[in-house]
């Protein structure tokens, strides 16, 4: 009976132990990759940060995954390392490619995981295989259109991938590893403000308009008539292009709404 | 002058050992009949002092003093036929004293993690250990200061055990922030006592004990062989531990003690296991990502110890000497902490396995007067002591390449030479029959000598004619220009540490106690700053308690309650990437206490409840990893089955041990789930030959015995997981074990 009596003193005794919490909660949410909001026909026309009439038919992206972290990068230990120094509060895996211009966003199809801590800088990894390794022949980036140049209007093309042909020819050999091939792939920091929470959605919007803020196109070498972006730093073009895509302010943003 | 302090009284204690123990051996040994040491577990709030005596026609009684409590939090637990609850090891003898959690996510070589009123104190960080006197955490261990293993222990060689749950006696010296735990040896059964016992995963294990008769139960010398392929995957194991005491008599009315232990393991582990990877059927939940991991151990200690009473003071001295060897391979974060670096060439992930190895040696000594006087008609008493420690250990942890097992960087490698000196008093003061003060203060002095031997790790201008490449202990500043790859550091530190308790009553078989107490955890030799003062992590703690005990011819009963307090400046929480714990924040815990133990001459039974929070001192939420609930109940049964069986009587016995801990919590406003194990034994024996079938785990309930909250990679293929995700270590499934055990001779 004593026993019976006690039960219900014993019962708040176990309720009360968990009570209190170690602060935030982990949570799972929706990733999608999308394109700029109001393009939806396969076509934008824009003028390029250097005053060129470009029109792009084309544009996607593959990307490998995205972070984001509750701390900005340290400069010194940014330096040393791909991976910030800070706590990563989300991060969606399993990758993605979408079309820039079609106007449907493409899911991220792991979803993604993280906690409920505010986060304020985003990484995207624009791989396909291991981050750290010197080769990875995944196309990151395509492009077409057609661009306005003294000379006349030219098609062009390209498409863009980070591996041996980004790495510079001259080495330091006191730093071999400072121009590290995951230095090539790792966007960031990009400027976020989101605090992720239970059944979200998070969107990463690209604005391929903005890899070309700094491409002449000028330099580019012909092929059949069609202006060609080489796969490796050859020319200010080419190189204007992989720098835009990998650039952390004014391509990507990320876009938050809570389900 | 570390050093010199290190080498002059060492020699000088060594041979004032030898001195003690020649004029000592030439004594009698003591009779078993004659041996009293005994304090009744029930009568703990007492100064529990043999009184010696001397008649004409009466035995000598000769006594060593038993610690005066500090109230209801101190815990003088005689082991007695709760041995007979199946337990892997005598580590696991600490959970009879209330909110004792132990787990284990290394292996069976590795030590046992202990939770207690709150703190995760990780392998003995913040439990002061020791055995027979012989402190066992290791200071200076790179796996964690206080490191302390307990696996040296025969558990059938343990008599009893004291822990004081706070810090309130001033004997109590560093490590004890959440307390203290002394294990007494003894063996009560004199003769030759042989047990084998086999059962589940390969278990084999072979136990030789001897206790010779006509001498007391200190006397006594036993050891285990264990070897079992472990449950699961890569849990495999083999230990081997010697115990061994000599006890004489001295001159007078005093005795002496010589205490020897050995003990040597080699063990694999499987480590800690990603939820998520086992949710999706990835990995087993009993399996394994590296079956590199486990691990090398060796203790060998000795001490010699004397008690002498010379008219109304109590003489005591002990020296000791342990050396320790440790070698931990652990992956904790699969391919994450091996970041491309601008100076290194060209590398993927190579592999986060630490390889760590320690090498320790301790020597020491303590010494104490107690008098006892009158004053106001009434007895009182006053301790003076001290304690002196010196430690050398030499720890090197690097990481292994997974796809060659080669060694690929080191990350520290310490050499720590460290100095403790404590000097205390105790008081026993009475006013009045029914209230005693009890308590005075301690001084610590800890100085530390470290030669990092890695000094320099990265430069930023590095020499382009002689660049440092892979190696990581470099041997150059910015430009190139030269310098050794060792720094030296020193630094001490001293903290005065009072301690005082109150004890009302008894009243009608009730004892009201109120405690307060400082402690200190002494720095963590890595890190030690040239010149820097020593950050100690200073903790205040308080309590009150009650007790209510009886004691009668047929039974024995003794119930507790205490609420308690405890503040710490500066707290440790474990750190994945380093495999140990590191500083956070001050940290503050409140809980309560509930036990009680049942003795017949049929029955043992007990059972304990503790709930504390834990909090962080600036944000209020609660400290990751220490349980806030723990319920414990270990219980024996025995009796005679036939009164005489082919001449002799059939002894039977049951024993059921049970612990509930509650869901911690983690990281992230997480919970961990709820461990709850029952565990049984029942035995026959006749005349000295005894037979157990012991279960481990009964209901092969299916639990995690530790759960962590980090990131790690390891399934680069499958992504790079950088958010913290929940981690555990399985607990043993269903282990049944019989044994068979016989003893020649003697009597109990």
């Amino acid at each position: 009976m004593k026993l019976v009596r006690a039960f219900p003193l014993v019962l708040a005794l176990a309720l009360g132990a968990c009570v209190g919490t170690t602060g935030g909660e982990v949570v799972s949410f929706g990733a999608q990759l999308a394109g700029p909001e109001g393009v939806t026909e396969h076509r934008v026309a824009f003028t390029s940060g250097r005053g060129l009439a470009v029109t792009l038919t084309k544009a996607s992206l593959r990307v490998g995954a995205v972070y984001m972290n509750r701390s900005k990068p340290i400069p010194v230990a940014q330096e040393k390392s791909c991976i910030s120094t800070g706590t990563y509060v989300g991060e969606v895996l399993g990758g993605a490619e979408a079309d820039l211009l079609s106007g449907a966003p493409v899911r991220f199809p792991r979803g993604g995981q993280g906690t409920s801590e505010a986060a304020v800088t985003g990484e995207l990894w624009l791989n396909g295989g291991d981050l750290d390794a010197l080769e990875d022949k995944t196309v990151v980036a395509t492009v077409e259109g057609e661009v306005v140049l003294p000379a006349g209007a030219k098609p062009f093309r390209g498409s863009i991938t980070f591996g041996s042909n980004r790495r510079s020819a001259a080495i330091d050999p006191a730093r071999p590893g400072a121009d590290a091939p995951c230095k090539q792939r790792v966007v960031s920091p990009v400027a976020v403000d989101v605090t992720l929470a239970q059944g979200g959605l998070l969107t990463v919007r690209v604005d391929p308009r903005a890899w070309f803020a700094l491409v002449p196109f000028e330099d580019l070498r012909e092929e059949g008539g069609v202006l060609v972006f080489d796969d490796a730093d050859t020319n200010a073009s080419s190189v204007g292009l992989a720098d835009g895509v990998r650039a952390p302010q004014g391509v990507y943003r990320f876009e938050w709404s809570a389900n | 002058m570390v050093q010199l302090w290190f080498t002059t009284p060492v020699l000088r204690v060594a041979l004032f050992s030898l001195v003690l123990a020649r004029a000592a051996l030439a004594e009698e040994p003591v009779p078993s009949v004659a041996t009293d040491d005994d304090t009744d577990p029930h009568d703990e709030h007492q100064s529990a002092t043999p009184e010696p005596t001397k008649k004409a026609d009466e035995v000598t009684v000769r006594g060593r003093t038993a610690p005066p409590s500090r109230g209801a939090s101190d815990f003088q637990l005689k082991v007695g036929e709760l041995a007979r609850v199946p337990r892997a090891n005598a580590a696991r003898l600490l959970e009879l004293a209330p909110g004792l959690f132990l787990a284990n996510e290394g292996g069976e070589g590795h030590p046992e993690q202990i939770y207690l009123r709150g703190f995760d104190a990780r392998l003995g960080q913040d439990l002061e250990l020791t055995v027979g006197g012989v402190p066992v955490n290791q200071v200076g261990n790179l796996h964690g200061n206080g490191f302390a293993d307990l696996h040296f222990v025969v558990p059938e060689l343990v008599e009893a055990l004291r822990v004081v749950e706070g810090p309130y006696d001033p004997r109590q010296g560093n490590f004890a922030v959440a307390g203290s735990a002394n294990y007494e040896l003894g063996l009560e059964r004199r003769g030759l006592t042989t047990k084998v016992t086999k059962g589940s995963f390969g278990t084999e294990r072979l136990l030789l004990s001897w206790g010779p008769e006509g001498y007391g139960r200190h006397t006594f010398a036993g050891g285990e062989l264990v070897r079992s392929d472990g449950f699961g995957t890569n849990r495999s194991s083999q230990r081997g531990a010697i115990n061994a005491q000599v006890e004489g008599v001295l001159p007078g009315t005093g005795t002496w003690r010589l205490l020897g232990t050995s003990y040597a393991t080699h063990f694999s582990s499987a480590g800690l296991l990603r939820a998520d990877d086992v949710g999706r059927g990835r990995v087993d939940f009993f399996g394994t990502y590296d079956p590199r991991q486990g691990g090398d151990a060796t203790r060998h200690s000795v001490s010699f110890d004397v008690e002498e009473r010379v008219s109304d003071t109590t003489y005591r001295l002990q020296v000791f000497a342990v050396g320790t060897t440790l070698r931990l391979l652990e992956n904790f974060t699969g391919f994450l902490h091996d970041p491309q670096e601008a100076l290194q060439n060209l590398h993927t992930q190579r592999g986060d396995l630490l390889d760590l190895a320690v090498a320790t040696k301790s020597v020491g000594l303590r010494a104490s007067s107690r008098m006892r006087f009158k004053l106001l008609d009434l007895p009182q008493e006053v301790e003076l002591g001290a304690y002196a420690r010196g430690d050398d250990s030499d720890g090197q942890q690097v990481r292994r390449e997974a796809r060659t097992n080669a060694p690929y960087r080191v990350e520290a490698d310490l050499q720590a030479v460290s100095s403790n000196l404590a000097l205390y008093m105790d008081t026993s003061l009475k006013v009045q029959k029914w209230l005693t003060f009890r308590g005075g203060a301690r001084a610590e002095y800890y100085g530390y000598d470290v030669l990092d031997r890695c000094a320099v790790q990265s430069v930023r201008q590095p020499s382009r004619t002689n660049p440092p490449g892979d190696s990581n202990c470099l041997t150059q500043q910015d430009q190139g220009r030269w310098r050794e790859a060792f720094q030296r550091s020193t630094t001490a530190g001293s903290v005065l540490l009072p301690r005082a308790s109150l004890l009302f009553g008894p009243f009608d078989d009730f004892t009201f106690s109120a405690s307060w107490g400082r402690g200190a955890r002494s720095v963590d030799p890595i890190y030690v700053s040239d010149g820097l003062a020593t950050p100690f992590a200073e903790l205040d703690s308080g309590e009150i308690g009650a007790s209510w005990q009886q004691s009668t011819e047929a039974h024995a009963i003794a119930l507790r309650a205490i609420g308690f307090r405890t503040h710490v400046d500066r707290d440790l929480l474990f750190d994945e990437v380093a495999g140990r714990n590191t500083l956070a924040q001050g940290t503050t815990r409140i809980g309560f206490v509930g036990s009680a133990r049942y003795t017949t001459d049929d029955v043992d039974l007990s059972t304990s409840g503790t709930w504390v929070r834990a909090t962080f001192d600036d944000t209020g939420l609660l400290v990751p990893y220490a349980p806030d609930l723990v319920l414990r109940f270990d219980g024996s049964y025995h009796r005679d089955l036939f009164e005489r069986f082919e001449g002799s009587p059939l002894h039977g016995n049951v024993a059921l041990g049970s612990g509930y801990v509650g869901r911690r919590a983690l990281p992230y406003g997480q919970r961990s789930e709820v461990i709850f194990t029952v565990d049984g034994a029942a035995s026959l024996g006749w005349k000295g030959l005894e037979a157990t079938l012991s279960v481990q785990n009964l209901f092969d309930a299916r639990y995690r015995q530790s759960e962590y909250v980090f990131p790690s990679v390891f399934a680069p293929s499958d992504g790079v997981t950088l958010v913290p995700s929940r981690h555990f270590a399985a607990g043993a499934p269903r282990t049944v074990l019989f044994t068979l055990g016989y003893t020649l001779g003697g009597a109990s």
